[in-house]
Order: C-alpha cells, then structure tokens, then sequence
C-alpha cells in the first residue's frame, strides 16, 4: 500500500486526490461504521437490559399472580377433599357392609359345612360300626362253621379208621378160617388121592398081564398072513419083471434113432430160413418198382386231366364269347333302329312344328349368337371343362346310359371315342338348342303374359261386380255384408259394443 | 251282659260254630257295644283265617284233605278249645286271659295275637318274643335286634318311646302322651336315643304393636320360645334307664330350614343337667351335634360329677373348646368314666393339657377319643407325658390333630415303656418320615400294641411296613396267649385242628 501510494504520488494530482478523496471517504465510512457498531452496541446493551428488567418484571408479575391463583386453587381442591372424603366414606361403609355379609355367609356356610361335617361323621362312624359287626358275626360265623367242620372231619376221620381197623380184623379172622379150611382139606384129598393112585395101579397091572396075553396071540397070526402075502405077491411080479427089461433094451435103441432125425430135421431147418430170407430181398425190390411206375402212371393222369379242362374251359368261353357277340349285336340293331325311329320322330316333329314357326323363323332358322366373342370363347371353355368333368365322371361311373347323351351309350367298349370328338358332335346340335331355348323363351314369356292378363281380368271383373253390386240390389248383395246397406236405420254389419246401435250412421270398415 | 254272651256263646258250640261261619260283614256280631273301630278289623283276619279252609272257595270244600294248612282238620265242627281260643283271640282287649292257659294254648293265642293290640294290654302282660317281633316287623321295615340287646320287646318299646319323642312338640302335644307311657314301659327300656327334637310351633299371629324393630337378623328375638321337650319326668320315669343318647336338631325339614331349629338352649341344657344327676342308672350319656359350647359343657359336666355309675361320656360333634375340656378333665378323676369321647370339637393345646394332666393319674379311663380337635404339637406332647405315668389307657384316637414330629418324638418313648396301649390312632396328622422312624424306633420295643393307625400321616411307607410287621407279631403274641389256657387242657384233636388251621 504504502509503496504504491508512494508510486502513486509522482504522477498526477488527480489521482492524489481522488485516492485522498478515497481515502478520506474510507476513514468517514469506518467512522460511521464504528459509531453504527458503537451505536448498536450500545442498543443492544440497552435492550438487553430492558429485556432483562422485561424478564424480571415478568417473573415478579407471574410470582403475584400465581399466589393469587394458588389461593384459588386450594380453596377449590379444599372443596373437592371433602367431595371425595364424603365418597370415599361411604365407599368404605359399602364395603363395610359389603364385607359383614359376606362374612355372615361364610360363618353361615362355615356352620353348615360344619354341620354336614358332623352328620356325616356320624353317618360314616355308625356305619364302620356296623361294618365291624358285620364282620365279626361273619368271622364268628366263619369260626363256627371251621370247628364244626372239624369237628365232622375228625369224627369222620375216626369212624373210618375204627371200621377200617374192624374190617381187617374181620378179614384176618377169615383168613385164618381160610387157611384152616384148606390145609383140612389138602390133607383129605392127599389121603384119597393115595388110596386111588393104588387102586389103579393094581388095576393097570392086571390089565397090562391080560392085554399082552392077547396081542401077543394076535402078533402071531399076523405074522404068518404077512409072510404068505408076500410070497404070493414075488410070484406075480416075476414075469413083469422080464418083459420090463426088454422094453429097456428097445427103449435105448430107440433114443439113438431120435437123435440122428433129430439132426436132420435141423439142416433142413436152416435152409429153409436163408431161401426165406431171399424171397423177402426179391419182393421188396418189386414192390419199390411196382411203385414208382405207379406214380408215373398217375402224373400222366393228372396231366391229362388238366388238359381237359383247359379244353373245356376254352370251348365254354368261344361259346360265351359267341353268345355275347349275338346278344350285342342284336342290340346294337335294336339301339340303331332305335335312333332310327328317333330321328324320324324328330323329322316329323320338325314338320309339325314348321306349321307353327313365325315367317323370320322361316327364313332365320338359327340365329347368330348374341354373346360377344370373349364370352363366348369363355363359355366354351367352361363347356369344354365341364364335358371333361362330365366325361370323366361318366367313365368312372362305368358307362351309364344318359337319355340326352345316347350317342355316348354306344358301344364304347369296343370303340374308345375322344373327348373332343364327342364335344365335336355336340356342337352341331348347338343351333338346334338355340331355337329350342328361343321357342322356350317366347313360351315362357307368353306364360307370364297370360298370367298377368288373367289377373287383370281377375281384377276388372272383380271392379265390375263391385260397381253391378253397388247399382243393384239383389238376393247375393243382401246376404253380404255392406256398410251402405242401412234397413230400418240398422247396418247388418256387426257392431263394437263400446259404440251403441242407436248409431246407424257410422261407418265402418267391412270385417270381411 | 258281655259276659252272659261270652258263657252262651261257650255252652253252645253250635250256635258259635253257625256264628263263626259267618261273612265277616256281621263282624260286630257279639260285641256291638265295642268302641273300638279296630277290632273288628283285627279280629276278622283271624277267623276268616280259620274259616278259609273249610268254606273258603268251592274248590276248597271239593278237596278232602287240605295237607298244608296245619289248622285243617278233616272235622268241620272245630273242637271245644279251638273255639275257646278263637275266642280270647277275638277278645283279648277286653279280656285278657294268657296266663291262665295251658303253654300249648298259650302259644297258639300268642300266635294269633294282632300287633295292633294296645300296648295297655299287652305291655307288661306279654313276655313272648315272637308277639314283639311281629309287632316291630309290622311297624318298622328295618330292625336291628342287635342294637337293643337282643330282645324284640325291648327294642319295640325303645323305638316307640323313640319315636314320641321325636314328634313330640312342646306346646302343641300333650306331655301325657308320653308319660302315659311310662308305667307300661318302664320295666324294658334300657337305651334312649333320640336324634330329633322339635321346636315349638310358633304361630303367625306375631305382629305386635310396638315393634319398629323388623329389620336385621331373624334370629334374634326367637330365644325364649325354643325350648324343647324337657326329659326330666321321662327319665324319672324310667327306672331302668342305662344309655342316653341325644342330638338337638331337626331331621327332614327340607325348606323350613332354619338355623333356630338347632339350638339347644340354656334351659334345655339346665333341665338336661338336673335329668341326667337324678337318674341313678344311667352308665352311657351321649350328646352330640347340639352346639354344645363351653358353657353349655360345664353345666352338664358340673352335674355329671361324682356321678354313682356313669361310664361313658361321649360330648363328639360340639363346639367345646378348652374351658369345656378343663371340665371334662376335671370329671374324669371325679367319676368312674372309662370312655370319653370329644371328638370333633374345638379342643386346642391348653384343653388337653389340662386333660392329660387329669390323665397322669386317673386309673379309670380306657378309651380318650380326641380326633378332629386342634390340639397341636403342645397338646400332643402334654398327653405323652401323661401316657407315661398312665396304666389304664387302651385306646386313644388323635386323628386329625396338626400333630408332627415332638409329639411322635415323645411318643416312642412312650411306646418303650408303656404296656397298656393296645389301639393308637395318629392318621391326619403331619408326622412325616423323621418322625415315622422315631415311632418305629419306638414300637420295636413295644410288645402289647396291636393296633396303629398311621393313613395319611406322610409317614414313609417302609416305616409303616416295620410298624405293621410289628404289629402283627404283636398280634400274633396276643392270639397265642388267648390261646394258650386251652392248649393243655384238650387232646391230639385239639391239636389237630389247630394243625389244620394254623
């Protein structure tokens, strides 16, 4: 700063000034803004005093008030302690006697339960009493019923063993008895027993010295027969004795001659078997032989049967064939003289109907067509087309027979036709169909005219009668209903009912 | 008159036979100057009884021999004596005649007798027990003959007796009914017991000029007008009178409950008093479920002492408290008492002090029920103190008592020495398992309990096992001494049953 004031003083004395000027107006603007700070400094001193005396003021103000208002305040509270006071008093002397009911309750139910206790007590202890009593009568009963139980078993007990100790007394008695008995009665029987065992054997012996006696005899006779029988008996057998030997003699011999035929029989034996067996060789090769010739034999045949048939079936089918050709050659005369006919029916219809053309017929027979050539080139392809469809629906449908294309039934079988040829044929019938729509047309036409003057007459006539009705009176128009027709002031036509009779003059629409 | 009727009717037995053979609608037909409408009805039954038999049904008379009928006999003219004794049957009221007849006649007029005849008549002439068993059969459909010894006219004059009193109501029926009584029944009433007594009736016509007063509590202005039926004639009548057993309350009141029904007043209580110390006979004085408080207690029991020959006392069901067990205390070593029971009522630890302080020397009582009290471990342990001089107490029940431990402490040793107990009952208590092993302890040394209640006394189950195990030796030492006199005296039989049961 200095340094520049320095340069600055040097060049001119406006800048001087001006910076001077500038200067100066710097130290008045601090000048004024100390003395602005001083001065708020100042106010604010001054209103924060006055905000403090503001506060203090305030404060002292309140603390006045307040006492006021405590005052005010206590007296009202004063008033609402007694209000409650009062309440609560009689609050507590509710419950009070809320609490000395209740308590009377509970001593009351306190002395019932207590009562209830007691009777029940003395329920229950009457009732154990009884019980025990019960039960010591049924244990005395029990003790009872033990001892006299006992009782029966040990009288029992000693009637049984008393009679058992009886009883075997009883059987040792007898017993003994017994035993007395037998010993008595063995020695008896032994005594006897003695006495006859001598008895016989003195008896034996006397009889065995008699018996011998005789057998002996008896021995002696038998001897002697025996010996002579046996003498008798050597003598004849001597001879069969003899011859029995020379039959052994024969008998050898014999034996041996068996044996050499016996060999013999055995060689031829054998042979018989091998020329057997070659027998069976040749037969079997016949046989084989035999067989196959046979089945040459029967090819052959089959052979030949087959070749029959193939004939017969040939012949059959020439006679078909010769059959069919008759029938569809008379058929085919039948179907030309047929067309024939027709053409010559057509021939004469067309006289007949030259008697009805008009003059420009006479002259104009066919008339050139009225379609334009695009059109009409159009419309042969569509018949062209359609024929096709037509012709291949008729191929498919297997040739049948259609009234208007007879020309088609022919035999096509035998004579495959081309579509175009067909199509070819049609057209020259083309103007034929032209007049024939013509004279349709010009029917047609008449038809409707006919019909139109048929109602016109309808209608005039109709007109007529109403206009002879209306200008005449007759049976019919009596009969009818008319509206004009008034008798005796009534209409013969019915009437509504909201309108009354009394009103002849009202006309209304006839109902018919 | 009756008598000519009577002698004819005897001299001409067909005559009576025709007139026994009559309907029963001409059932007036002798005595048609009898008044009681009873009779014929009674009477009736009995011949048509025997008539039945013989003119019964037509089928009846087709029949020649009727087997099951024991009166039928084949003869249609009955004989003299049977015609005799349809007779007296028939006019028994009037004419009495029992002892005068043969026992065979005798037995077939008890046979027939109606119950319904007046107890007049048949009281103190009747002695058979089948009669009285009719009678009783005929009134009341359950009957326990045990209870009233055994004897059927005893127990039909005590339930009659019974039953006066307990319709009787003072004011409203006549106090003649049932000392009219007395003379008739004085000779067979042993037991009184009475478990209703009815207030007087109070009219409606109450309404009295100056009561303001008809707010509050109703049961306050009745207590003059409560007395019940005074006993005091009653049992001065009764001379043979042994057992007395009474509770002040009303049975079946259904919807007339009401509290002043049960109370027992002072009057009743002083008029009790005096009854029970002028009956000389008496030996069982039961009075329970009466409110019975202190006072009430001491008035009676100041009556009952130095009593001559009462042994029983039973105050259960109460409200006495400890003044009312100080008295019965005091009564127990100044009376022959042998049974005293309190159970049930308000006895606390200072009430059975001042009874086992009585107890330590008393050498009468044998059974001190005291169940149901509060008397606590104070009082428990005071009676175990007591049980150790004692050496006549067999029985004591302390159930539901708030007992625990000290008391079971003091009572082991107890058991140790004591040799007279023979049933104690310590069920309800709170013992718990300590103190079940200090009783268990204590029984191991006892050899003369047989019975030990410990149910629901939180004992554990193995000490009660030990005590029961002991128990039954103890048991088992019992049977074998009872046994024992008779084991030299019999043979090999007896010990053969023995072998068979044992």
């Amino acid at each position: 700063m200095l340094k520049k004031e320095k340069k600055a003083k040097t060049p001119l004395s406006d800048e001087e000034q001006l910076l001077l000027f500038q200067q100066k107006l710097l130290a008045e603007e601090e000048m004024a803004k100390k003395k602005e700070r001083l001065l708020s400094q100042f106010l604010k001193d001054k209103l924060a005093k006055e905000e403090h005396n503001s506060a203090l003021n305030l404060n002292k103000i309140n603390t006045q008030w307040r006492t006021v208002l405590r005052e005010v305040k206590t007296r009202e509270l004063l008033k609402d302690i007694e209000i409650l006071s009062q309440t609560f008093e009689r609050v507590v002397d509710c419950k009070d006697n809320v609490i000395k009911s209740l308590a009377k309750d509970l001593s009351e139910a306190e002395e019932q339960y207590a009562r209830a206790l007691r009777s029940h007590l003395h329920n229950v202890d009457q009732l154990l009493a009884l019980q025990r009593r019960r039960l010591s009568l049924l244990e005395e009963s029990y003790n009872l019923e033990l001892e006299a139980l006992t009782k029966e078993f040990e009288t029992e007990r000693k009637t049984i063993i008393d009679q058992h100790e009886k009883e075997i007394r009883y059987l040792q008695d007898i017993f003994m008895a017994m035993e007395q008995n037998y010993l008595d009665s063995e020695y008896e029987s032994k005594l006897e027993f003695q006495s006859m065992w001598n008895d016989l054997k003195n008896v034996n012996l006397e009889e065995k010295h008699f018996l011998r006696l005789q057998l002996e005899n008896i021995v002696e006779d038998l001897w002697r027969k025996f010996q002579d029988v046996l003498k008798n008996y050597t003598d004849a057998t001597e001879d069969r004795k003899v011859a029995f030997e020379t039959l052994q003699v024969k008998d050898e011999k014999s034996s041996k001659e068996i044996e050499v035929q016996m060999k013999k029989i055995q060689k031829l034996q054998d042979a018989i078997t091998i020329s057997k067996g070659k027998i069976m060789i040749h037969s079997r090769e016949s046989e084989d032989e035999n067989r196959y010739i046979r089945n040459d034999k029967e090819l052959v045949l089959i052979q030949l049967r087959k070749l029959k048939a193939q004939r017969t079936r040939a012949r059959a089918a020439s006679q078909k064939n010769l059959v069919k050709l008759t029938l569809e050659s008379n058929a085919a005369l039948k179907a030309l003289r047929k067309i024939v006919d027709k053409g010559e029916k057509i021939l004469k219809l067309a006289e007949i109907c030259r008697k009805f053309e008009t003059e420009e017929e006479k002259v104009l027979p066919f008339y050139s067509s009225v379609l334009t050539p695009k059109e009409q080139e159009g419309i042969e392809e569509n018949n062209l087309e359609e024929l096709t469809e037509e012709l291949a629906k008729v191929k498919a449908g297997g040739w049948w027979g259609i009234g208007q294309h007879s020309l088609m039934g022919l035999d096509a079988h035998f004579l495959p036709v081309t579509p175009l040829q067909v199509i070819g044929d049609y057209i020259g019938m083309e103007n034929f169909w032209k007049r024939y729509n013509k004279v349709k047309l010009e029917q047609l036409s008449l038809q409707h005219r006919r019909a139109q003057l048929l109602d016109i007459n309808g209608r005039l006539r109709g007109m007529l009668k109403q206009y002879l009705d209306g200008i005449s009176v007759s049976d019919e128009v009596l009969s009818q209903l008319n509206p004009l027709f008034i008798v005796n002031h009534r209409s013969n036509l019915p009437q509504p009912s909201s309108t009354p009779t009394a009103h002849p003059g009202d006309k209304q629409h006839p109902t018919t | 008159m009756q008598d000519t009727v009577t002698t004819s009717a005897l001299l001409d037995p067909s005559h009576s036979s025709v007139s026994t053979q009559d309907k029963s609608s001409t059932g007036g037909h002798t005595s048609s100057t009898g008044p009681q409408p009873s009779k014929p009805s009674s009477i009736t039954p009995v011949p048509a009884k025997s008539r039945n038999p013989n003119s019964g049904a037509n089928f009846h008379r087709m029949r020649r021999i009727i087997a099951e009928d024991p009166e039928w006999s084949l003869a249609i003219v009955p004989l003299l004596t049977e015609l005799c004794i349809q007779h007296i049957i028939k006019n028994f009221q009037r004419n009495p005649i029992l002892k005068q007849l043969l026992p065979e006649h005798q037995q077939k007029v008890l046979n027939h007798l109606s119950p319904d005849l007046p107890l007049t008549v048949t009281a103190n002439l009747i002695d058979d027990e089948n009669y009285w068993l009719r009678c009783c059969m005929q009134r009341w459909p359950v009957c326990h003959v045990a209870e009233h010894g055994g004897s059927w006219k005893r127990m039909f004059f005590e339930r009659h007796l019974e039953n006066l009193l307990k319709h009787f109501i003072p004011g409203t029926t006549d106090p003649a009914v049932i000392l009219d009584l007395l003379p008739l029944c004085r000779n067979y009433v042993r037991r009184v017991h009475v478990d209703q007594f009815l207030p007087p009736v109070r009219l409606p016509a109450q309404p009295q000029a100056g009561d303001q007063s008809d707010s509050g509590s109703e049961g306050e202005m009745e207590e003059p007008a409560v007395d019940h039926y005074q006993l005091g004639d009653l049992v001065a009548g009764l001379s043979h009178l042994e057992e007395l057993d009474l509770a002040y309350g009303v049975k079946d009141c259904g919807m007339n409950f009401e509290w002043n029904l049960f109370l027992f007043t002072y009057r009743d209580c002083h008029s009790l008093a005096a009854t029970i110390k002028a009956c000389h006979t008496l030996k069982i004085f039961k009075l329970t479920q009466s409110k019975v408080d202190d006072e009430k207690a001491r008035i009676i029991i100041r009556s009952l002492l130095d009593h001559p020959v009462l042994e029983e006392l039973d105050l259960s069901h109460n409200l006495i408290g400890d003044r009312g067990a100080r008295g019965a205390a005091k009564l127990l070593n100044h009376s022959r008492l042998r049974v005293l029971n309190l159970a049930n009522n308000q006895v606390r630890g200072p009430g059975a002090q001042s009874l086992a302080h009585a107890l330590a020397h008393n050498t009468n009582l044998v059974s001190l029920n005291l169940r149901l009290n509060c008397i606590e471990d104070e009082g428990g342990q005071a009676l175990a103190h007591a049980l150790q001089t004692n050496k006549c107490l067999t029985t004591l029940h302390l159930g539901g008592n708030e007992l625990s431990e000290p008391t079971a402490t003091l009572l082991s040793q107890v058991l140790a020495i004591n040799t007279t107990l023979t049933s104690i009952n310590l069920s309800c208590n709170h013992i718990g398992l300590d103190g079940g092993k200090q009783l268990l302890e204590g029984m191991s040394d006892n050899k003369t309990l047989l019975e030990f209640d410990l149910r629901l006394s939180d004992v554990a189950q193995e000490s009660e096992y030990l005590i029961g195990q002991a128990l039954y030796a103890n048991r088992e030492a019992a049977r074998q001494r009872a046994l024992n006199p008779s084991h030299f005296m019999s043979t090999i039989t007896a010990s053969g049953p023995e072998n068979s049961v044992g």
